[in-house]
């Protein structure tokens, strides 16, 4: 399943082995676009039991958006404890310093899910 | 004249037509038949009679004939021989005749033919020397005709004996002779003759023999066996049996001769076979022998035909009755056809001149004699029904087409009407009598007119309402316009209303630049600035969501940052800014409600402590920058927003003191680090480009940081627009602490 791009929000696809956000994150009303995607990333992850890959690659997120990352998480944290195999993999260019320490404020709150920080080569004009 | 009498006077003639070509036809048939008959008849009439005479001349005349005669009589004839047994090795008979003794020949002859004559072999019998003396002559004793051994009798040969005798110098003869009476009291009689010569040493003719049958016995024998009438022809003259018995003949056989005598005449023929109708007889003609003309002797046939004949004319007339009883059945049953189909069609051309003149009744169409459903009128009967059906449907269509027009023309008239009595003067009356106009047009013509009319009005009613929707419209748009611009001025009052609630002067003793920039009009970024005798609060917040309510949430924010504060006691900055955390959760009542929404706000506070010239500072995912002579720091807050759900029971913002409050402060929101550079994968301009600017400071006056780090943060977003309110503060503390008695919050009063 896939959610296009928007200028305010990002690119989503999700299948049941995997989800991959990607772009910037900053509608003017987070949950209108956060609850079907929070639907859609329940009900792929429940077909299967098998070990389930999130990958992240955010350039800007505006405080209520912070909000909608904080249920993703706290979501994956709850399949994670009772026992799914996730990988949350946080994306950010080298340069992109506010992107990194948004990734490690979300780390902190993540136990259960493997979570790595991945720096990206940032493109020529970074 | 009617398609139907055309037809039937087409097959009347046809008829007639057909009738004369096979009448034409027959006759024509019947002729070639009759000339074919006829050849027929000649040929087997000739044929018969031809070989008959010759059965007889060979079997009875012949047999006596000196050459090809029986072995016995050729004897007879032989000069040398004595077949009469008298005196020895001559023939008596040469003597007797050579020495024209007339008794001798007379036993002599007798004794061969008295016999054969009696049997009615031969008719005659009679010899002569060579000049024609008869030295004998036996006949039959039932002679026909005149008799040839008479003195009146005159055998044709005798017309020229001489040469008569010279044919026979070499060769025996057979030939048909005629002899006549010379005293005319019996008729002529008719032979077949074999005629010889009798020759002494010297080859010369001593005498003549000539055998002879008459004729008119084996013709009464073959007319018996033919069943038919006969007679002789000698040249023009007729000769009948009754002739030559002396009795009277029919006056049917005289009719028939003298018809055949005249056919011959008027023709110039003589050999001939006819058919006349009249008499019921066929009448033909054929030569009496090969050997001589029919011009001069021939035999007449008459064949009674008139059973034949009768079954001929029988048949015709039963063929011609059955031709008249077929035409006539044709021309009935066409007559029939034709009616029943063209009364069909006279039905539906009816049906149809009535369905023009608009009777959609249904008319009984019916089915005809010797018809069908699925012939050509029968499809045309359907045809007319299906028209017929369609134009009731399409009659009963127009009828609603009709109502539904009257109705909808009722509905514009009557809102016609009553726009109409909303104008007023000369307006009014043009459009009541443009509704007259349209009433007359619609109540008059076909139905076409008055759909065009109906037409006509809807689309005049609709651009009168269009003009007033126009109208009503533009009042509205109107409006709207006046809305929107009392909103915009509502807007820009609480604009007015949130500067008047930012701090207007400073402390004397801290040097302050402040760029406060909301997206929109209003915002919910706020700074506040508390001046204390012995301490200033300074904040920098950044309160969730922009416009109407962040404004409305950065008031609230404000109003907790100043209760926060206790003037008389000393509160580290945590403890300070936990307190306007506890105050803010309780004004949001976010412990009692399942309220997911994250107000609250982001930001940190300073605390100058003035006599113990002591800054400390607290954050919420906010955090301060100190720019000195060797360089600049970042001293990072709680990662925590004020107000925030995601926070354990009792926590508390941690102090960071800043020991050495020298050089310029900066603390800013994230409308500063989130701005983004304008490319597709955008950076956010970020912390460290912050800190980086501020390490290269070389004037460490809060107006040049914060000039250099818009210019900076303007230069790196390009034209791309602010995504959120931004505030931006720099401050210094002065080396000289002046200490006002009667302190109060800087801005508290607007």
């Amino acid at each position: 399943m896939i959610f296009e791009q928007t200028q305010r929000t990002p690119y989503v696809e999700l299948t049941e082995q995997s989800c991959s956000i990607r772009g910037e994150c900053y509608p003017e009303n987070i949950s209108e676009w956060s609850a079907p995607v929070l639907e859609a990333l329940e009900e792929n992850m429940g077909i299967s039991n098998g070990s389930f890959k999130v990958v992240i690659e955010l350039y800007y997120f505006n405080s209520s958006s912070a909000k909608f990352l904080f249920d993703f998480f706290e979501y994956l944290e709850e399949s994670a404890e009772s026992g799914r195999e996730i990988l949350i993999q946080w994306c950010y260019r080298t340069e992109d310093d506010t992107m990194l320490e948004a990734g490690e404020d979300f780390q902190e709150d993540v136990e259960s899910c493997t979570y790595e920080l991945v720096a990206i080569e940032a493109e020529a004009a970074g | 004249m009617k398609i139907k009498t055309r037809i039937i006077g087409i097959i009347i003639v046809g008829v007639g037509f057909l009738f004369l070509t096979s009448f034409f036809a027959s006759q024509e048939i019947n002729k070639a038949n009759r000339e074919y008959s006829a050849q027929e008849s000649i040929t087997a009439h000739s044929s018969a009679w031809i070989s008959n005479m010759d059965i007889e001349f060979a079997d009875k005349l012949l047999i006596f004939d000196p050459s090809d005669g029986t072995y016995e009589n050729i004897d007879l004839w032989d000069r040398s021989l004595d077949t009469f047994g008298s005196n020895g090795d001559s023939n008596p008979l040469f003597e007797a005749i050579k020495s024209k003794d007339g008794e001798a020949v007379s036993n002599l002859m007798g004794s061969i033919f008295s016999d054969v004559i009696e049997l009615e072999q031969l008719t005659f019998a009679v010899a002569y020397d060579n000049r024609g003396l008869q030295l004998y002559c036996e006949s039959s004793l039932y002679v026909v005709g005149v008799d040839p051994c008479a003195e009146s009798a005159s055998p044709d040969y005798f017309l020229n004996f001489g040469a008569f005798a010279k044919s026979l110098d070499k060769y025996s003869s057979r030939k048909v002779v005629q002899i006549k009476d010379l005293n005319e009291e019996k008729p002529l009689s008719v032979n077949d003759t074999l005629s010889f010569a009798l020759k002494d040493e010297a080859e010369a003719t001593i005498g003549v023999i000539v055998l002879g049958r008459n004729i008119i016995d084996s013709l009464e024998m073959f007319a018996e066996n033919f069943e038919v009438q006969a007679a002789i022809a000698v040249g023009d003259t007729p000769l009948t049996f009754e002739d030559y018995y002396d009795e009277e003949r029919s006056a049917e056989l005289n009719e028939l001769i003298a018809d055949s005598m005249s056919h011959s005449r008027s023709n110039g023929i003589y050999q001939y076979s006819y058919i006349n109708e009249l008499l019921g007889s066929r009448v033909s003609s054929i030569p009496l022998s090969k050997n001589i003309r029919a011009s001069e002797l021939r035999i007449l046939l008459f064949d009674d035909q008139s059973e034949l004949l009768a079954a001929l004319k029988d048949s015709e007339q039963q063929s011609q009755l059955a031709f008249a009883g077929m035409a006539a059945l044709i021309l009935l049953l066409t007559f029939f056809v034709t009616s029943s189909s063209f009364n069909r069609i006279l039905e539906a051309i009816s049906a149809l001149e009535k369905m023009g003149e608009g009777d959609l009744r249904e008319q009984n169409l019916k089915r005809g004699w010797l018809s069908s459903r699925y012939d050509e009128v029968g499809r045309l009967q359907k045809a007319i029904n299906e028209y017929r059906l369609h134009r009731v449907e399409s009659e009963v269509q127009r009828k609603d087409r009709a109502k539904r027009r009257d109705e909808r023309d009722g509905i514009m008239f009557e809102k016609m009407s009553s726009l109409s009595e909303q104008l007023e003067g000369s307006a009014r009356s043009m459009l009541l009598s443009e509704i007259d106009e349209m009433r007359t047009a619609l109540s008059t013509g076909t139905d076409e007119e008055k759909e065009n009319a109906s037409i006509e009005i809807m689309s005049k009613a609709f651009s009168k309402m269009s003009d007033e929707v126009g109208t009503l419209i533009d009042a509205r748009t109107h409006e709207l316009v006046v809305a929107k611009d009392e909103i915009n001025s509502s807007i820009r009052y609480a604009a007015k209303l949130q500067n008047a609630l930012l701090p207007k002067t400073y402390p004397g003793d801290i040097d302050i630049n402040v760029e406060w920039r909301p997206r929109d009009l209003v915002g919910g970024d706020i700074y506040f600035i508390k001046d204390l005798p012995d301490k200033v609060y300074i904040a920098v917040v950044d309160c969730t969501g922009h416009g109407v309510p962040g404004a409305f949430l950065s008031i609230i924010a404000r109003s907790h940052l100043d209760k926060a504060i206790t003037p008389d006691q000393y509160q580290s900055a945590g403890q300070y800014l936990s307190q306007v955390n506890m105050l803010l959760k309780d004004t949001l009542s976010r412990t009692d409600q399942k309220n997911t929404n994250e107000e609250g706000f982001d930001g940190g506070v300073c605390i100058y402590y003035r006599n113990e010239r002591k800054l400390e500072f607290a954050g919420a995912k906010a955090s301060i920058f100190q720019v000195q002579t060797g360089g600049a720091s970042e001293t990072s807050g709680d990662r925590k927003s004020v107000g925030s759900t995601r926070m354990k029971e009792g926590f508390e913002y941690t102090t960071h003191e800043i020991s050495d409050p020298a050089g310029a402060f900066v603390m800013l929101t994230d409308g500063i680090t989130d701005v983004m550079s304008p490319e597709e994968k955008p950076i956010a301009f970020g912390r460290r480009r912050v800190l980086k600017l501020l390490q290269q400071a070389t004037d460490r006056t809060p107006k040049y940081i914060v000039e250099k780090i818009m210019n900076s943060v303007d230069l790196y977003r390009g034209g791309a627009p602010f995504r959120d309110d931004l505030t931006l503060l720099s401050f210094s503390l002065n080396e000289t602490t002046v200490i006002e008695p009667d302190a109060r919050a800087i801005g508290d009063k607007v």
